[in-house]
């Protein structure tokens, strides 16, 4: 009988590509921690994670695999915004420095896959990139589209002006 | 001659070459240590320049969006601007970016006037409302000098009722007429007036605070009412809930005797700069509507030039249940530990109480944890409370849950004659607090065993502070 840090899991991504992974590493997702919960027989049946691709997937558990050891959150770790840190840790600056389609998909991958620190490091990540940049230049950089009529751009500019930089 | 110019040129070149060569591989390996050394913020701002994004856009819910600039709104200094242009991507970054913009507008002198403009287009709230008013929740007008104007303060209150949670009242534009208003801010939590220089007439404003069922912290004008109250004890409104408050300003015998009754609720009081409350109506306050406050946690006194140098030596005594205690050295004397007071003051105050009931209530029952000594600005009271008179106290187990005490550096403690002095005393209330942990007492037997494990806590949360 294994113990539960040697057992592996099947994970399946939305390529069908078979991913084989410790099991700890995997449980960083609650999703997929509560799929194995649900299932019971872990490393049998593969587990599909179905909005996540290969690309994707090995990226997110490349994180995991990083923090497999760091401490479960705690439930009411967010209760006050201002509490909000906005440090990144070294290994996971380095770690976000892909090019911003990747990392808008780590964002949605560990949104999906229910994994609240990554997903973290990747908002703090975009909240640094945007800090400091023209309108235009943050569209550019995550390709939004201004959906604004000249007009209407106008007339937020107007009434935001007291918040603009001094 | 020629060619030795020629020579030297190709050799300078095959240096140059070399040099080049040999930079580059340098730079090469050099590379990830320096980005380790940079700010996170430099590396990450320099390394994403816009590059061009190749694929179809990819849609993040709006619940990223807001969670991305939940972090945006952390970084204090900068957010503000930042959410500006954040409002200008989209309509869909415009809704999640303008909740977090308006919800604490950092106001100076500059920006006031474009943003009473943003939130109240129109002087008649018919004509035109801005949904804007609506997010307002922390009113800070306490950077404002000059600007603005009473009847302004009290239309942006009139617009922001809705949300408004914290208000904090401009030195020169209060005034009675933002009171209808106020008593509308229904989710108020704090309230502070201290910067307000000319008070309106406090009965009113009582009347107007004792409506709001949220307040928990609110801090009186520090000019409160000179000369304009009634010179008959007046019954003061409290509101509900209220944790903590600052009395202040031209508050004065009368009013301290209309105050007969605090909330129940009440965890904090502070009273400072009230120029005209001499040391008995204190002590008639505390022994008759402060005593009695089953949840007070916290005092602190300063600033009142009409109290004696010996003025608050009864305090502990009359409250013993306090955990904080801050009093300015002023009014203070070493006798204020003595164990033995407490008795005579018994007599005196509370003759009714049993023998029996001396000993059960005796200084045992001492909550006091934390001790800060201030100064209220009279010369010569360095010397009034020294070190050792508080480590007298700790030893004589007059104050047994004594573990923090924070002092004003104007008092000196760490000049050469008493600082070995203040060092004994720190390690006294260190080792103390060694014993909590030990034991598992104190504040460490409601501590979280996260915290509780966090190595030296003890030593974390015990010692002598000056600031």
């Amino acid at each position: 009988m294994s113990t539960e840090a040697e057992q592996t899991v099947k994970l399946v991504s939305s390529d069908n590509v078979e991913i084989v992974t410790e099991r700890k590493i995997a449980e960083r997702s609650m999703l997929i921690k509560n799929m194995i919960e649900d299932l019971g027989a872990p490393g049998e049946e593969p587990i599909p994670i179905m909005n996540v691709s290969e690309a994707v997937l090995r990226k997110v558990l490349e994180w995991c695999t990083h923090h497999k050891n760091d401490p479960a959150p705690t439930q009411d770790d967010d209760a006050d915004s201002r509490k909000k840190t906005t440090d990144i840790e070294d290994w996971d600056q380095k770690f976000m420095q892909v090019d911003q389609e990747m990392l808008f998909e780590i964002i949605l991958a560990a949104n999906y896959m229910d994994i609240k620190a990554l997903l973290d490091v990747g908002c703090k990540t975009v909240a640094n990139m945007i800090k400091g940049k023209s309108p235009e230049e943050i569209r550019k950089t995550f390709n939004i589209q201004n959906d604004f009529t000249p007009e209407e751009e106008d007339q937020i500019r107007r009434e935001n002006e007291w918040a603009e930089d001094r | 001659m020629a060619l030795d110019q020629q020579r030297n040129w190709d050799l300078a070149m095959a240096e140059n070459l070399e040099k080049v060569n040999l930079d580059a591989q340098e730079k090469k390996r050099n590379k990830p240590a320096q980005r380790d050394s940079v700010l996170p913020d430099i590396s990450l701002k320099s390394r994403h320049e816009p590059k061009p994004w190749s694929s179809p856009p990819i849609y993040l819910p709006d619940e990223i969006l807001i969670h991305i600039i939940s972090f945006i709104d952390a970084q204090a200094d900068s957010a503000q601007p930042t959410l500006a242009v954040c409002c200008l991507l989209s309509h869909r970054w415009y809704s999640a970016a303008v909740p977090f913009l308006y919800a604490r507008p950092y106001l100076y002198g500059a920006n006031f006037d474009p943003f009473v403009r943003s939130i109240c287009p129109s002087i008649n709230l018919h004509v035109r409302a801005s949904p804007l008013s609506e997010l307002v929740r922390e009113l800070n007008m306490g950077r404002l000098v000059h600007q603005g104007s009473r009847s302004l303060t009290a239309r942006l209150l009139g617009r922001t009722k809705g949300s408004l949670e914290i208000f904090v009242a401009p030195q020169a534009s209060f005034a009675m007429n933002c009171f209808p208003a106020l008593a509308k801010c229904k989710n108020l939590r704090i309230l502070d007036l201290s910067l307000v220089s000319e008070s309106p007439p406090l009965p009113e404003l009582f009347r107007t605070v004792s409506h709001l069922p949220k307040l928990r912290v609110f801090k009186l004008p520090r000019s409160s009412g000179m000369g304009t109250l009634q010179h008959t004890p007046i019954a003061l409104p409290w509101p509900p809930t209220l944790e903590d408050v600052t009395l202040s300003g031209g508050i004065d015998a009368h009013f301290v005797h209309g105050l007969t009754t605090f909330p129940h609720s009440l965890r904090r009081l502070t009273i400072n700069h009230c120029p005209q409350v001499k040391g008995s109506a204190i002590m008639n306050l505390l022994r008759s509507a402060v005593r009695p406050l089953a949840s007070l946690e916290s005092l602190s006194i300063s600033n009142m030039p009409r109290l004696s140098s010996y003025a608050l030596n009864d305090v502990l005594s009359l409250l013993p249940k306090l955990t904080r205690l801050s009093v300015s050295v002023d009014y203070i004397t070493p006798a204020m530990f003595d164990i033995g007071r407490y008795t005579d003051f018994k007599d005196g105050f509370t003759a009714s109480t049993s023998i029996e009931d001396t000993n059960i209530d005796a200084p045992r029952q001492h909550r006091l944890r934390t001790l800060e000594l201030t100064t209220s600005g009279n010369t010569g009271v360095e010397d009034k409370i020294s070190p050792i008179d508080v480590l007298i106290a700790l030893d004589d187990q007059a104050l047994p849950c004594l573990r923090q005490v924070r002092v004003a550096q104007a008092l000196l403690w760490h000049s050469s004659a008493t600082l070995r002095d203040t060092e004994a005393l720190a390690d006294a209330l260190q080792e103390a607090s060694k014993r909590d942990w030990e034991m598992r007492e104190g504040i460490f037997a409601t501590m979280s065993s996260q915290e509780y494990g966090i190595p030296d806590i003890w030593e974390k949360r015990s010692g002598v502070w000056e600031f």
